[in-house]
């Protein structure tokens, strides 16, 4: 008895060594003034520190958590080469539907393409017959896009200056990003989920570009024709408005049914908001109706201006699969990105564009900001992006440049066209300027994601949390005191209602705090809200395994054993309830711990270690004081 | 001090009018789901977006309301959080989350042009994920139950087992309808409330059922009701003693916790009282009912 005892002393001294040694850096961090904070950061120290304190979640300190996932649709379309109408077609239905799961989806895309009988081997560059393999091939790609999006996100957001940023990638599709005490969480997402894909497109020539909104234009007006059987065409007016612009235009509001003189439904299906009040050239609305919604900017150095309010009607017609026919399929149309500012309208300018690239992101080796010199009227003061190439990149970049002088090529980002210069000479240094931005903000981010690289598919942000710091550090403060409050309570019920051994309880209640926060600290392990309370929780069960054997040693002494005796087998009987009942809330806490997410992982990882913790701290500890103490002095009646 | 010394109730004994209560209680909440509509949702679970704007001063949900029209937001679910300076907006999934707080943001900052606010939380949950969350909530319980069977199997007899089976079952049901009556929402947070009322109500009845096994060892000439009985009694003083104490606790957590945890620590709340009710009210006359039925067959097959 007598060495088992010193044992049993030792192991416990130990523990308590052991967690205060553990809980050292997290009292530092919390006591270390700003200054000294600052000094430590300089020389390096500090992240080595606060890896060893209790890392606070994101609903304590504040920050940003998001659940991504690689959009798989579009990674099959960017993926394809060789892209035919029948591709696009393809594409288009299988964008129309709306799918479940990523298993779905693969399955959606085979039955698709073996129902009309294509075969996409040449669109992926599978040599082994057969659908089947391709999807395969597809399914391995995507397989590595989102490890390659993690590590391109890794190393956006290393650049955005994030302390203790967290990126993994969960399952196999989605990759979790934590950034604890972000502040610009707008930039954030966008620097997130910004694709990046850099693409330097040429210009279709004016002839074209004329030709094929003539082609549409007319082909408004036959709809419009074949509706109302009659030449002529009413202006419906909601409201007049007269807007002189410089030009001829003069503008009527008009609806998007007036334009089409449809009535049908499934015509304005598709027609979201904004499709109410159009912006129309009143004197070119019943000849031109598609032309009435684009204004001529060029006496402002523009191009073909579309008001913004017309933007959501433009996209519209031009989605119209009869009217997508009547583009050439080699060509695209494409909107600038930021809007021009003319009398005070806001006009986006669109482009008809080779959908071929020249040259793409990857031959970008470094993407610097900076301001416009006075070279180009645009861009003089304003923030630019200054772009080098590899050597590749610059031999094409030279070549390119060197055939199309005098043309226009445009710079796109994510299919929204920065600017489109026209090629003034041969460029042989493979550097390039991207004009255009709206802010310095937005620059500072645009090279950011240059440097890092395109993501080979687009993320979706599928769940979104964030936390104000403020609200942050007002629930630790709940939090605190809800856990004193919770200890002063128990503490003095303890007492009142058994005496001296009461005390012994408390002894082993304060220890479970103790053990509970050092293992915390000792690995890292994230303190959230609900952890808290899952602290105070503990606080309340791990007085039951007490309460157990205290009323198990009054029932023994009540039938007249010694206090020696009733001690012993007190702790004997209660030991299985103890175990058992414990046990099965581990195992509650554990499925938690495995279902839960963020802060409910933080819960069920205080409550499993306050369980283990009491059953120690009952079984062990407060038996070794009952013991010391009846065995330095001879009890005869025991304070219980 | 001690409050119960030797009690003596008739707990088995009385054990009919306490299925009485049992089932007048399932029955009124059953009534009250269908008045309240069912089981309220949060958004973890169907997903939307979530802001929380913090005020200065007081704020009424009918100017908020009017505010949110102009800018085609007005049927938004919109409410106080807590206090009356804390407003509480759900509505249906923005694809750019930014802009409708942009949007929201001047808004209200023409509508309450002397009261500041910022924006202390935003939650956006795609459909998707609200499905798994879903989905993984039950895969949770049934995984948790049957852990807990086979371990209860192991330890105990198959018999116990159930009992606390049944016990959990009884305890789910009763703490989703009372969250509906409440008009609590299950959110990720309410779930493991859920998950950890099971646990505390599960620590509950196997304490007793740990007297029931021992005192079966010990008091072999008792028949079986009585042997109940006297563990029920026996168990007593802990069993309140440590019912008393996590409730104070959890009653703290209630009261000062805040009110991101209130659905969470008010859930804790019922669900300690209903854990104990359930172990000696419920667990413990499941186990003499079964008891008696297998003693009957076995009667009967003698005859």
């Amino acid at each position: 008895m007598r060495r088992n005892f010193k044992f049993r002393v030792i192991l416990i001294i130990a523990f308590i060594a052991l967690a205060l040694y553990h809980l050292l850096p997290t009292f530092r961090l919390q006591t270390m003034g700003e200054e000294e904070k600052e000094r430590m950061r300089m020389r390096g120290e500090l992240s080595n520190l606060e890896l060893q304190a209790i890392k606070l979640g994101l609903d304590l300190q504040g920050g940003m958590h998001l659940i991504l996932e690689v959009d798989l649709k579009e990674l099959f379309n960017s993926l394809a080469r060789n892209k035919d109408p029948q591709f696009t077609g393809l594409m288009d239905k299988l964008n129309n539907l709306y799918l479940e799961s990523d298993e779905s989806t693969f399955q959606a895309f085979l039955t698709l393409a073996n129902d009309e009988n294509i075969s996409l081997n040449r669109y992926y560059g599978v040599t082994e017959k057969g659908n089947e393999p391709v999807i395969e091939f597809i399914r391995e790609q995507a397989d590595d896009a989102v490890d390659k999006a993690l590590q391109i996100l890794r190393n956006r957001i290393d650049q955005f200056g994030v302390a203790e940023p967290s990126i993994q990638k969960i399952g196999d599709k989605r990759i979790i990003v934590e950034l604890p005490g972000i502040q610009d969480i707008g930039g954030a997402r966008d620097l997130i989920g910004k694709t990046a894909l850099l693409e330097f497109k040429l210009l279709k020539d004016p002839e074209t570009t004329t030709e094929t909104l003539e082609r549409i234009d007319s082909y408004m007006k036959r709809n419009r024709m074949a509706a109302t059987g009659e030449d002529t065409s009413q202006l419906a007016e909601e409201t007049a408005v007269r807007d002189t612009t410089k030009g001829a235009a003069e503008d009527s509001v008009v609806s998007l049914a007036d334009l089409f003189q449809s009535d049908s439904d499934s015509d304005m299906a598709a027609g979201e908001a904004d499709t109410d009040s159009l912006l129309v050239d009143e004197n070119t609305f019943e000849e031109n109706p598609f032309f009435s919604l684009f204004r001529d900017l060029r006496p402002y150095n523009r191009e073909i201006g579309v008001p913004e309010k017309n933007v959501n009607a433009v996209n519209f017609i031009l989605n119209k699969p009869d009217v997508k026919r009547l583009i050439p399929p080699d060509a695209e149309f494409a909107w600038s990105n930021e809007p021009e500012i003319v009398e005070e309208t806001n006009y986006y300018e669109l482009y008809l564009l080779k959908k071929e690239p020249e040259l793409t992101g990857t031959v970008i080796t470094d993407a610097q900001v900076d301001i416009g010199s006075g070279y180009s009227p645009t861009s003089a003061g304003q923030p630019v992006v200054n772009m080098t190439m590899n050597s590749e990149g610059a031999r094409i970049w030279s070549r390119v440049t060197g055939a199309n002088i005098g043309k226009k090529i445009s710079i796109v980002l994510d299919n929204k066209i920065y600017s489109a210069p026209v090629v003034r000479s041969k460029i042989p240094s493979g550097s390039s300027v991207i004009e255009g931005i709206g802010n310095m903000d937005e620059a500072k981010r645009l090279a950011i994601v240059l440097r890092s690289g395109a993501l080979p598919a687009p993320v979706e942000i599928i769940e979104e949390r964030t936390v104000g710091p403020s609200l942050g550090a007002d629930s630790i403060r709940r939090g605190l005191w809800s856990a004193i409050y919770g200890m002063g309570i128990v503490v003095i019920l303890m007492i009142v209602y058994y005496n001296a051994s009461g005390l012994v309880a408390n002894f082993a209640l304060l220890l479970n705090i103790l053990f509970i926060t050092a293992v915390m600290a000792g690995f890292h392990a994230t303190l959230t809200l609900p952890g808290m309370a899952g602290i105070v929780l503990t606080i309340g069960m791990a007085v039951d395994a007490n309460v157990l054997i205290f009323e198990r040693i009054r029932e023994e002494l009540r039938t007249g054993k010694t206090v020696r005796a009733a001690i012993d087998s007190g702790y004997a009987r209660a030991f299985t309830a103890i175990l058992d009942s414990n046990i099965t809330t581990l195992l509650t806490a554990m499925v938690l711990y495995q279902y839960g997410t963020g802060p409910i992982r933080g819960f069920a990882l205080t409550l499993s270690i306050g369980l283990i913790s009491s059953m120690f701290t009952a079984i062990v500890v407060t038996r070794v004081v009952f013991d010391f103490i009846t065995t330095r002095w001879t009890i005869q009646k025991l304070s219980i | 001090m001690q409050l119960i010394v030797n009690p003596n109730i008739d707990f088995i004994g009385k054990r009919r009018i306490a299925f009485y209560f049992t089932v007048a209680m399932i029955t009124l909440l059953v009534f009250s789901v269908f008045f309240h509509k069912g089981i309220k949702l949060g958004i973890d679970f169907r997903g939307g977006t979530l802001m929380q704007f913090h005020f200065e001063r007081n704020v009424e949900i009918g100017s908020v309301r009017n505010a949110l029209s102009d800018v085609g937001y007005g049927e938004s679910e919109i409410k106080h959080f807590g206090a009356e300076n804390e407003v509480l907006i759900w509505m249906h999934l923005q694809p750019n989350p930014d802009e409708v707080a942009e949007t929201l943001g001047e808004v209200l900052k023409t509508e309450f042009p002397d009261n500041p606010y910022s924006v202390a939380r935003v939650e956006a949950v795609g459909p998707k994920i609200g499905k798994e969350l879903i989905t993984g909530a039950i895969w949770a319980v049934i995984i948790a139950s049957l852990l807990i069977i086979v371990y209860l199997s192991w330890r105990f007899e198959f018999r116990f087992a159930i009992t606390a089976l049944v016990c959990s079952l009884y305890d789910i049901t009763f703490i989703i309808m009372i969250f509906s009556v409440c008009g609590i929402e299950l959110s990720l947070a309410t779930v493991a409330a859920i998950l950890t009322i099971l646990g505390y109500s599960l620590n509950d009845t196997i304490v007793i059922l740990d007297r029931i096994r021992e005192n079966m060892k010990s008091l072999r000439k008792e028949s079986f009701p009585v042997l109940v009985n006297r563990s029920l009694n026996a168990t007593l003083a802990r069993t309140i003693m440590t019912s008393v104490t996590t409730f104070i606790v959890v009653l703290i957590l209630f009261l000062f916790g805040g009110e991101v945890i209130h659905d969470f620590s008010f859930a804790l709340l019922i669900g300690v009282l209903e854990g104990t009710y359930s172990s000696l009210f419920v667990a413990a006359p499941f186990l003499v009912v079964w008891h008696e039925r297998a003693e009957q067959r076995k009667l009967s097959r003698i005859k």
